[in-house]
């Protein structure tokens, strides 16, 4: 895929709108850095502070924002229709939901979803290092001709395809619990997709361990991710070999995938580990004898018997001879899958996802305990927390991170998207990067962290912009909304707009305040002018920051 | 009216302090109250705290040179022994350490006792995660997860000061930095010139209005909302379209050279900044570290680079100016087979500062021999981390109360790297508690 400079700058601008980038970045004929920081802070400790009165919610309402990314237009007529449970129990099988539409324009746009790891090493190779003089050439030459200068497929189109799938899904897939779950997955086995191989692999882990289990049994997933050709190149386990141990993979498993950082495990642990898992490493591209790159079996996960540790090891009071081989290792990815902590620290974060930064004690052991009871059944532990009585009544208890912003503005004004890139570049500008934290903590799932003063400028900015209809490549079209509708005063096109985004009733003081920001009284005529500033207020108000 | 001391005595008292910020009230957060007027008299120095994260190595960052271990224990890493007119060896600073060759720019405020280094510093918490050891240090309590709140965070919360900018404290990224955390709400900043809404300026007034009336509240979103239209207001007055370093000041074309800039152009606009954090990644390195030369080098080049443009950008200001940059633990001795490093214990510290006695690396030094190492082979730390930030806090802050800075650290001993503030100004203003705030006085 080519981007034109034109498109380019279209993002840019977009992005550097909504944050305020510096004017330096936009001149750039290249992409500016992902200017995260190093590690997002753990959440934040103290409880979220109670919003001013918001007005009533619906379990329907929470439902679309939490499972969904949002309510589209038609949504919640549905799902008030066919009620909450049975929305519940559709999204939980997402096979039985037909996406195809989405799937064939998944196929065309992005081709590399479905590549295997050799293909997309083949089909995209690493580019020949070029020096400042030719590059400083090719450009002149291509500005003589009249041309774009010719940009060779290389791993940023992987990783491009990758990000834009993901929002495009966000928006419209019509499985979307099971897209909310993949994000869920990506930030629990969260890497940084511009690291060495991960810049190709991801695309395999993102399909072979995230979506694959999303719903599936949690130590299958485990298991795949610690043979995940990405994540043993991100966390440096294809490096880890016998005599010199890389801990790194050892302690971020126990740490941040299975057994939380309080789950009961020494600095000693983590050294024992990581001699058990010396050895897992993957076959990478190499340099073929006549030139040229031989690509066989990259990317595929082995294990290396001549670089395993052979010694006795204990970990977490489980013994090993040393001379099992490849079996220590699957043996302990089985042991953290179903230790008591990982029911613990899994469920835990399950539930921040979908019902509040601090979840309920008995919701959180009643889905710790199927978690445990059912193996680490994924779909059977997600079924008691989507059912529960705590996830009906939490309204407005989790805000909205960029990603969801995004993709729930998207949505709620029915925009037409065709190029994701704009968006892609928001999120990122916004702090939420896809697959771009540095760390491997992934980002962090509580209000206090994305609410600041930075991140509320660039909230409103991106309304502003979205409601004006300056989003590049994408369209709305507010007026053909209201065309049925009989909207003449002012107070009927509040009132239809509160309706069709919020799809709720907010309490008068609010309505009013939107009325007297039109300018008017309630009965004055509606001057069809001042709709974009209504359905920018309506997006900017702490309302719409709620999921 | 109530006086500083009195203030602080009386939410003492009603525990407010003492349990943290979980009970704070909201109006206890920054009012919206006027910007303080320019030549506000400040207690302290301003603070600015740069956190280099992922685990930053302080033995290649500050090396030991008279250390033979050293040199036994990186074959491939180490940085050779000084020599003359030769960039690629350590910078001589006493005979024992050096500087790593890329903080050369270091070298001249050394010299001119504006640096101070500590070696061999850390926190006492075992733990070996990035995320852990962060966290514990931001809050200042290794250890302990208790206390919500981070220690500038705390400091800012003692102080009752009379400034009520939204700039009081900045936060350089998306993010607030943990340290700040407390009823003192910190500004989120990522660019000055571009803090405001987009769009045609008069009807964005009329949009920033509507946005003040639907954020009227007493929610954390609402309180957040109020001050970033207070935040937009005040950036409007400040000229920030063309902004030249003085002196010739030329800081690194990267995120963090860009947010060193911004806090130097608040510093010098007397919005009224007390303390601002920033951040800089990438110092985990266990794959091809480099030595003179790679991946370290590069950052440590961005990182001198911006520390002395800053100090020749604020010349005049740096008498009431304490810079701190640390890292949440050091590296492992012994380098790895991939050329690397991993995690370790203790690391080095810099503090740079008009107030400073700089010129020298305090610290004992515990040395690298085998007996000598904590842990799995890690430098071990002679000197608590919250000696050196609670000596600033004391001296260089103008707050002595470390027992609320830093809970549960009862064995302060300091350094002697900072000079007493003596131009203690009074507080031109006392504190006035904003209206709604009721706090019970138990009988």
């Amino acid at each position: 895929m080519q981007i034109t400079r034109r498109d380019f700058l279209k993002d840019i601008t977009l992005a550097a709108a909504v944050v305020g980038l510096p004017g330096w970045a936009i001149n750039l004929d290249e992409a500016p850095p992902a200017t995260l920081r190093a590690s997002a802070p753990a959440p934040y400790p103290w409880q979220w502070t109670p919003p001013q009165n918001l007005g009533q919610g619906s379990p329907t309402v929470t439902a679309l924002n939490r499972i969904a990314f949002g309510p589209r237009p038609g949504d919640f007529e549905r799902v008030q229709a066919i009620g909450v449970d049975t929305y519940i129990e559709e999204q939980l099988a997402p096979a039985t939901i037909d996406d195809s539409a989405l799937e064939q324009q998944l196929a065309k746009k992005y081709p590399t979803l479905k590549m295997s790891a050799v293909e997309l090493y083949q089909n995209y190779p690493q580019p020949a290092p070029v020096s400042p003089q030719e590059r400083a050439f090719r450009a002149f030459r291509a500005g003589e001709q009249g041309i774009k200068p010719q940009q060779l497929p290389g791993p940023q189109d992987v990783i491009q395809e990758l990000q834009e799938a993901t929002i495009l899904r966000a928006i419209f897939s019509r499985r979307q619990l099971q897209e909310t779950l993949a994000d869920h997955w990506s930030n629990h086995f969260a890497m940084f997709i511009g690291k060495d191989a991960v810049k190709w692999m991801k695309t395999v882990d993102d399909r072979e361990v995230i979506r694959k289990h999303a719903l599936g049994k949690f130590g299958d997933m485990l298991l795949a991710s610690a043979q995940s050709p990405a994540m043993l190149a991100y966390l440096d386990n294809h490096l880890n070999v016998k005599g010199v141990p890389n801990e790194n993979y050892a302690r971020e498993i126990m740490e941040l995938h299975s057994l939380g950082v309080d789950g009961g495990y020494t600095q000693k642990d983590v050294q024992e580990l990581a001699r058990v898992l010396t050895g897992w490493t993957v076959k990478q591209p190499r340099r073929a004898l006549l030139g040229g790159m031989d690509y066989t079996d990259a990317g595929q996960f082995i294990f290396n018997a001549n670089q395993h540790d052979t010694g006795a090891k204990i970990v977490l009071g489980v013994n090993f001879s040393g001379k099992d081989g490849i079996n220590e290792g699957l043996k302990m990815v089985d042991v953290l899958a179903h230790h008591p902590s990982t029911a613990k620290f899994v469920t835990k974060r399950l539930i921040m996802r979908y019902i509040a930064d601090t979840p309920p004690p008995d919701l959180w052991n009643r889905a710790a305990q199927t978690f445990t009871q059912t193996k680490g059944d994924l779909r059977a532990t997600l079924s008691v927390i989507l059912h529960s009585d705590d996830f009906k009544n939490s309204f407005a208890q989790k805000i909205k991170r960029p990603f969801e912003l995004v993709a729930s503005m998207a949505r709620a004004t029915d925009m037409q998207v065709e190029e994701m890139r704009p968006f892609n570049a928001t999120i990122r500008a916004m702090g939420q990067g896809l697959f771009l934290l540095l760390t491997p903590d992934g980002y962090p799932d509580t209000g206090t962290a994305w609410i600041n003063t930075g991140a509320l400028l660039a909230r409103w900015n991106l309304a502003l912009i979205t409601a004006y209809g300056r989003v590049p490549q994408a369209k709305v079209d507010f007026k053909a909304a209201m065309s049925g509708a009989n909207i003449k005063t002012v107070a009927n096109a509040v009132d239809f707009w509160i309706e069709r985004i919020l799809h709720r009733a907010i309490p008068d003081k609010d309505r009013q305040k939107l009325i007297a920001a039109l300018g008017a009284n309630a009965n004055a005529n509606f001057d069809i002018a001042r709709l974009p500033d209504l359905v920018a207020l309506i997006l900017a108000s702490p309302h719409f920051q709620y999921r | 009216m109530l006086n500083d001391t009195s203030r602080r005595e009386l939410l003492k008292r009603t525990g407010i302090l003492a349990m943290g910020a979980l009970t704070f009230p909201n109006s206890l957060r920054v009012p919206r109250i006027a910007l303080a007027p320019k030549d506000a008299p400040t207690r302290g120095d301003i603070l600015v705290c740069i956190f280099l994260r992922g685990a930053a190595d302080g033995l290649n960052l500050v090396v030991p040179h008279g250390d033979k271990n050293y040199y036994a224990a990186r074959s491939t890493l180490a940085l050779a022994q000084p020599k003359a007119n030769n960039d690629q060896t350590a910078i001589d600073l006493d005979g024992f350490f050096g500087l790593h060759p890329d903080l050369r720019p270091l070298k001249e405020i050394f010299d001119a006792r504006q640096l101070a280094i500590v070696h061999a510093v850390g926190s006492p918490d075992p733990t070996h995660s990035h995320f852990d050891a962060m966290d514990y240090m931001e809050r200042g309590t290794p250890g302990d997860k208790g206390i919500p709140t981070g220690w500038i965070g705390r400091h800012l919360q003692m102080l009752a000061s009379e400034n009520k900018s939204p700039f009081r404290a900045v936060g350089m990224g998306n993010l607030v930095q943990q340290s700040l955390r407390g009823p003192v709400t910190a500004t989120a900043l990522q660019s000055i010139a571009d803090f405001h809404l987009q769009g045609d300026a008069r009807k964005m007034q009329q949009i920033q209005t509507a946005l003040a009336s639907l954020y009227e509240g007493d929610g954390f979103i609402e309180t957040t909302g109020q001050q970033t239209l207070q935040a937009m207001n005040d950036l409007a007055k400040i000229t920030s379209a063309n902004y030249a370093p003085a002196n010739g000041a030329k800081y690194a074309d990267s995120p963090f050279g860009k947010a060193l800039l911004n806090i130097a152009q608040l510093i010098k606009s007397g919005i009224g900044v007390e303390v601002a954090c920033a951040d800089l990644g990438g110092w985990d390195t266990h794959v091809q570290q480099g030595s003179a030369d790679g991946q370290m080098a590069r950052l440590i080049e961005e990182l001198a680079k911006t520390l002395a443009a800053f100090h020749a950008d604020l010349r005049d200001e740096m008498k009431r100016i304490t810079l701190v940059a640390m890292t949440e633990f050091g590296r492992r001795v012994q380098e790895n087979s991939n050329r690397g490093t991993d995690h370790g214990h203790g690391s080095a510290m810099f503090v740079m500062g008009g107030g400073i006695k700089g010129g020298k690396v305090y610290g004992e030094w515990p040395g690298l021999g085998k007996d000598n190492l904590y842990g799995p082979g890690d430098l071990a730390i002679t000197t608590d981390f919250r000696d050196v930030l609670g000596e600033i806090v004391q001296k260089r802050l103008a707050n002595s109360d470390l027992a609320q800075v830093f809970p549960g650290y009862k064995t302060f001993k300091f350094k002697g790297l900072a000079n007493e503030q003596t131009a203690r100004l009074e507080p031109r203003y006392t504190i006035e508690l904003p209206f709604n705030i009721r706090i019970p006085v138990p009988a």
